[in-house]
């Protein structure tokens, strides 16, 4: 099994604590190129593409689809015409903020997620591989990919926010460590209550070196004392630094500016998550990070008219931002990925309740990495309805196939120069940039 | 297999490190039924006795598999050796592992940063108030059964110290063992000839609690 180096790790640390000192936009100047980052931020609920990635005109009528335009609120009534990777399109009034982020934007419409359960489709996200039923199979998207770098370079290199990661066949040193909430970094990277004399705490810390454990070398499994070796390496690693700060976001007028945060204690906030995002990057502590970035988007009653739309909104303008912050060190975003996704999207017509329920023909959506920028996919555009897609053009073809999420993981883990093997299928090598 | 085997096999696999997993296969009885009760009489087979349902070889790396405490085992855990309850868990749980059932659920037995910092914040906690606790009621305590603060004499740290072996780890150590010396150091190290005052003698103790509380043998089973 891999062993921690806790000189590699400080080397991947110093530059990263160098980089904070100046700021995002000396995060290029500390490092050289930058290292490989991927992200995975989740909409947790299922959200209404058609206030987002795959919208409709709302002056029109349509057979088997109804826009709600008349319960919205006018900022949110109106779609906004773009041009992703020369393609002209419209997304919807939510994604406002990232239309500045259009140029390093690929967006898959029309993936199939077969199913309508919330367990189900967030398992299939977090892996995006089939799963057994509601229990998730494979590996997580963010441990795959954190599988393309030097784990030992990093104190936290697949880290996970208010979300489950899975290691089921990777290096264990690549398991993703886990917060339930962004703002408990700091509780992470600061020892909390009353600590031992420092005098004191150095004699434990001699004790564990020399502790021995029942469990000796002729197991044939990982050996437990190399694990809590491992953890207490990065641990001691961690607060040695002294990152506790970093994510103390309140003592940053201007992150708390960027963002809009106006409580950085709240670990929901859509603009705490992404900022934390960033700065498990700035201070070079990941390479992979997965993050619950909104949730509550379970609108099925009259407040999908209110919530839906300001809840979009509200993570999207925290994900420009985000994106702002990456693309500093890494304008194009070609050592970078950003993908978002959520288990499912929403009905095409609205309930009796005035809100809309699941349904199964849902986008991804995908900043930066090796892909090529545009939209791949589309749906029926009177129902919402899955079609064949032709897996070069990325076009409606009777020849072609409904895709599903297995699909766009092969995909995004190849855009990644990674081996997509794990999902049996493959990428859609016409999106490979 | 004989049963009395499998009871053999799984006694043996229950003892702490007095029989180390990873040791080489007890010997087997060379005749099946020989065990204790029942010298070398030939076991009695019902012809009509329902056929037993297998349950998988000894050697099945599954059963044998050290696993970390789940986050509940954690915390109970630590509530039986220390007498104290963290008050933080419930805030911690879910980084800890604990499935919500919602989207989580499988219990999180990764061995993380994650862990090691809240095992570490919360045996800080508890060990610390069990120690102030016993001090508090003059009787044999928790922490402090067969020593208290004042005491400075090896052998009565010591023999504190192997019962809170025995009580943290289920380890009965014979004195002298060598598993003692690192957290004798802690409790007889000095930097200079001056004796050390009873608070920091407290210290040393809540330091040896917390590194019996983070051992790799209290995490794991």
């Amino acid at each position: 099994m891999t062993t921690f180096s806790r000189r590699d790790l400080m080397r991947g640390f110093l530059g990263g604590a160098a980089a904070l000192s100046l700021g995002p936009a000396a995060h290029l100047m500390a490092q050289g190129a930058p290292q490989r980052r991927f992200v995975s931020l989740y909409f947790n609920g299922g959200w209404d593409v058609i206030l987002g990635p795959d919208p409709r005109d709302p002056g029109r009528t349509y057979e088997a689809l109804h826009t709600g335009t008349e319960y919205l609120a006018p900022e949110w009534q109106t779609p906004i015409p773009v041009t992703i990777g020369g393609q002209s399109t419209i997304i919807g009034p939510t994604m406002r903020s990232l239309v500045r982020h259009m140029d390093v934007f690929t967006l898959f419409r029309g993936v199939n997620m077969n199913t309508v359960a919330h367990p189900t489709g967030r398992a299939y996200v977090n892996t995006f591989q089939a799963p057994a039923g509601v229990v998730p199979r494979g590996d997580s998207l963010g441990t795959k990919m954190a599988a393309g770098t030097d784990p030992e370079a990093f104190v936290l290199p697949n880290m996970s926010i208010g979300m489950p990661t899975f290691n089921e066949s990777l290096d264990p040193a690549l398991t993703g460590t886990r917060i339930g909430r962004a703002t408990q970094m700091r509780d992470l990277l600061v020892p909390r209550g009353r600590t031992l004399p420092a005098g004191v705490q150095a004699l434990l810390d001699d004790a564990r070196r020399a502790e021995r454990s029942c469990v000796d070398a002729r197991y044939d499994g990982a050996l437990p004392l190399e694990l809590t070796d491992g953890a207490r390496a990065r641990l001691t690693a961690a607060v040695e630094r002294d990152l506790g700060a970093a994510f103390n976001l309140g003592n940053d007028p201007d992150l708390m500016a960027r963002y809009g945060i106006v409580n950085a204690n709240d670990g929901g906030d859509p603009a705490v998550v992404a900022a934390t995002v960033a700065r498990l990057f700035q201070t070079g502590l990941s390479t992979s990070v997965s993050a619950q970035l909104q949730g509550g988007l379970d609108d099925h009653g009259n407040e999908w008219a209110t919530d839906q739309p300001r809840d979009l909104a509200e993570a999207f303008d925290a994900l420009a931002v985000l994106l702002d912050e990456l693309r500093a060190d890494d304008p194009q975003l070609e050592n970078t990925m950003v993908v978002c996704h959520s288990e499912f999207a929403r009905t095409p017509r609205i309930n009796g309740n005035r809100g809309r329920d699941h349904w199964f023909s849902n986008s991804i959506l995908a900043f930066g990495g090796s892909l090529r920028r545009g939209v791949f996919g589309e749906t029926v555009e009177e129902s919402l309805g899955l079609l064949s897609i032709d897996p070069v053009s990325g076009r409606p073809s009777e020849s072609g196939e409904v895709i599903l999420p297995e699909r766009i993981g092969a995909t995004l883990l190849a855009a990644q120069g990674l081996d997509p093997y794990a999902f049996r299928t493959t990428p859609l090598d016409a999106w490979l940039a | 297999m004989s049963r009395f085997v499998l009871a053999g096999l799984l006694a043996t696999s229950l003892v702490a490190c007095n029989g180390q997993v990873g040791d080489p296969p007890v010997p087997m009885p060379t005749q099946p039924g020989v065990g204790p009760g029942d010298p070398g009489a030939p076991p009695v087979v019902d012809p009509n006795a329902p056929t037993p349902v297998p349950i998988g070889t000894a050697e099945n790396p599954l059963g044998r598999r050290v696993r970390r405490l789940t986050a509940d085992q954690f915390h109970r855990s630590l509530q039986v050796a220390t007498g104290q309850s963290w008050n933080d868990f419930e805030r911690f749980a879910a980084s800890l592992g604990r499935p919500d059932y919602a989207e989580v659920t499988e219990q999180g037995r990764e061995v993380s940063m994650t862990f090691a910092k809240f095992v570490d914040d919360a045996a800080r906690d508890t060990c610390r108030r069990a120690i102030d606790a016993d001090r508090a009621s003059g009787a044999p305590g928790v922490i402090l059964q067969g020593a208290l603060v004042g005491d400075r004499e090896p052998a009565v740290l010591e023999e504190n110290l192997r019962y809170l072996f025995l009580r943290f780890l289920g380890q009965a150590l014979p004195p002298g063992d060598p598993s003692l010396e690192p957290f004798m150091r802690i409790l007889t190290l000095r930097d200079s000839d001056r004796d050390l005052s009873d608070n920091e003698m407290r210290d040393r103790w809540w330091a040896v609690c917390v590194g019996l509380a983070t051992h790799t043998d209290f995490l794991t089973y």
